[in-house]
């Protein structure tokens, strides 16, 4: 274990870009992924973390910060995390490999319900387009797929 | 510097791919069925996912949708006197829209409230008198707009012989086996007996069984009880409420016996204007609904504890108007994921439908009017009736591939997927002398 011994033990992790993040072991400790490490005893004074950018772990602290304070109530933890989720696709996007690769479920879970909001009433040009995705049916193909559950297209936003 | 590498990180992440595990099981499974559907065709690979519906994802899909408020729909059905049809609705409570899920055309009866069965898992279940007296049985998803009509029972004796007006099948879910269940009970006009069918979703036939009926009771006895037929599936087993013997009957699924419950000692039905099982939950409730002293009351019993037959009584005075509407009507429990003010509240008395909903959460009761929306659709011509109401999870159907290939190439098949074009055709037909 690390030799720290003030009242707030402090863990330093570093990022894909070198940078680092001091930050509250109770706080860091929500990640599955950095408990594991600390408990194994396999972290030392610096937790490397290859898989996630400064510019992520910034909101992800942020995050962490707001849900390891047990005094707020479970409405403005609500507020809270729809606040957060309202970002760019492609950010949430990030924050979604990121909350997989430390293991924070909740996280994963509010990130992966807002994609799922925006992209239930769009047409799957815009999935493809959103997850860079290749269509490689044939038109042909494509057209009696379409057809088989025609009544799935109503309602659907443009793009 | 290092707001540089900022720009050149975001500009990387734009190209960013998900892993196909968080696609399919994170992201996927919290979509409705109608946007699943639409996705097929994004690409081979997610058409052969969603086209395989792998159990793990039907599971997992169901769950969030039955956790999440904004994956519960009511539906409803309504008949059209005059086309002969009838037809189901479902309502998004989120958005306030009615869609309309399928329609069952061609069919001189109309369905009553009673020949209802389901929402098991997002399947209801109903029978239709068919040719030769022999109920057709159907299962529908919703959801999906997927409509199966199971294969007649084989003839015993001459189909005329048989007694069916009225609903004799029920779907039920043996979560041990992981099974979707159809149970069948015959009346025979004229001799003595009852004739017991099973069908398991996913296999072909209906296979006879003779189980011995519970409590003692009668074959005359176990008519009326199918003839109530207001039916509960849960833990595995059906359940009716047989009032007078103060019991509820309980079919089990999975060794496909017949067993009791006995209803609380206290309870005052039989002597009752109305008595009702509901389910709210995963918990069974009994409401009573009597007077004394000119005042109307209810007892709400609810089996907390299922192992042990632990009941809990709550009482209340109800109004007139609500006793009133609850004798002429049905009645259905909110399940507690729904804030109960997205219901629409009218006391007021009149022509127009209405509901008297359970609240569990609250232990009160409420009037629920049908959403008008749904009469927009008609024109007044037409018999529209309400025949039932209940929390509808947004579910895949687990019927299997193979049923549903069957029911599409069924000879005779009547049902249609009914499609907005159709429809707006076929209101517009009513007015048309020619069709009469």
């Amino acid at each position: 274990m690390a030799t720290t011994t003030t009242e707030t033990k402090m863990l330093t992790l570093c990022t894909s870009d070198k940078q680092q993040f001091q930050i509250e072991e109770t706080i860091a400790l929500q990640a599955v992924t950095i408990r594991n490490m600390v408990e194994d005893e396999c972290a030392s004074n610096v937790i490397p973390l290859p898989n996630v950018n400064s510019k992520i772990m910034i909101q992800i602290i942020e995050y962490l910060k707001k849900h390891v304070d047990s005094s707020v109530s479970k409405e403005d933890m609500e507020k809270f995390d729809s606040a957060f989720v309202e970002k760019k696709l492609s950010e949430i996007f990030d924050i979604i490999l990121a909350a997989n690769y430390l293991n924070i479920k909740n996280l994963l879970d509010i990130c992966c319900q807002r994609v799922a909001d925006v992209m239930k009433n769009k047409s799957p040009e815009w999935v493809r387009r959103t997850f860079n995705i290749v269509n490689d049916f044939t038109a042909e193909e494509e057209a009696k797929i379409r057809k088989e559950h025609e009544w799935a297209f109503e309602g659907v936003d443009e793009d | 510097m290092v707001s540089l590498t900022l720009k050149a990180l975001e500009k990387h992440s734009r190209g960013i791919q998900l892993p196909d595990d968080i696609i399919f099981y994170d992201i996927l499974t919290r979509l409705p069925v109608q946007s699943l559907l639409r996705f097929w065709c994004v690409c081979k690979s997610w058409c052969y996912f969603l086209m395989h519906k792998n159990p793990s994802f039907i599971d997992l899909h169901l769950s969030r949708s039955q956790s999440r408020f904004g994956a519960t729909k009511l539906l409803l059905s309504a008949h059209d006197g005059k086309l002969h049809c009838y037809y189901m609705f479902l309502v998004d409570l989120e958005e306030g829209r009615v869609s309309q899920a399928v329609r069952v055309a061609n069919e001189r009866h109309r369905m009553t409230r009673r020949i209802f069965s389901g929402n098991i898992n997002g399947l209801v279940c109903w029978d239709q008198p068919g040719s030769r007296n022999n109920n057709c049985t159907y299962i529908c998803n919703p959801s999906t707009r997927e409509l199966m009509k199971l294969p007649m029972t084989p003839q015993i004796m001459n189909g005329s012989d048989m007694i069916s007006p009225y609903l004799s099948s029920y779907l039920g879910f043996d979560p041990s086996s992981k099974e979707f269940k159809v149970l069948k009970i015959q009346v025979p006009r004229i001799k003595y007996g009852l004739y017991f069918w099973i069908f398991t979703l996913g296999g072909n036939s209906w296979r006879q069984i003779h189980p011995t009926l519970p409590y003692g009771l009668s074959d005359c006895e176990f008519q009326s009880l199918v003839l109530l037929g207001q039916c509960q599936c849960l833990n595995g087993a059906l359940h009716w409420l047989l009032a007078y013997r103060k019991v509820i009957v309980v079919f089990n699924l999975r060794d496909e016996k017949f067993g009791v419950i006995p209803l609380p000692n206290t309870i005052i039905c039989p002597r009752t204007k109305r008595i009702d099982l509901l389910q709210v939950d995963d918990r069974l409730l009994v409401l009573c609904l009597y007077t004394s002293v000119l005042k109307y009351n209810t007892e709400v019993w609810t089996l907390e504890d299922y192992k042990n037959e632990v009941w809990i009584k709550d009482t209340f005075s109800i109004s007139p108007t609500l006793a009133w509407q609850w004798q002429h009507g049905t009645v259905c429990a909110v399940p507690t994921n729904i804030p109960t003010s997205l219901l629409e509240l009218d006391e007021l008395s009149g022509y127009k439908k209405r509901l008297v909903c359970y609240d569990a959460k609250h232990k009160s009761f409420l009037i629920v009017k049908i959403p008008e929306l749904l009469e927009r659709w008609y024109p007044n011509s037409v018999d529209v009736g309400l025949l039932a109401l209940m929390n509808m999870n947004h579910s895949l159907f687990p019927m299997g591939q193979a049923e549903l290939d069957r029911a599409s190439s069924f000879p005779n098949r009547r049902v249609l997927p009914l499609k907005e074009s159709d429809f707006s055709n076929s209101v517009a037909g009513i007015n048309q002398p020619s069709l009469t």
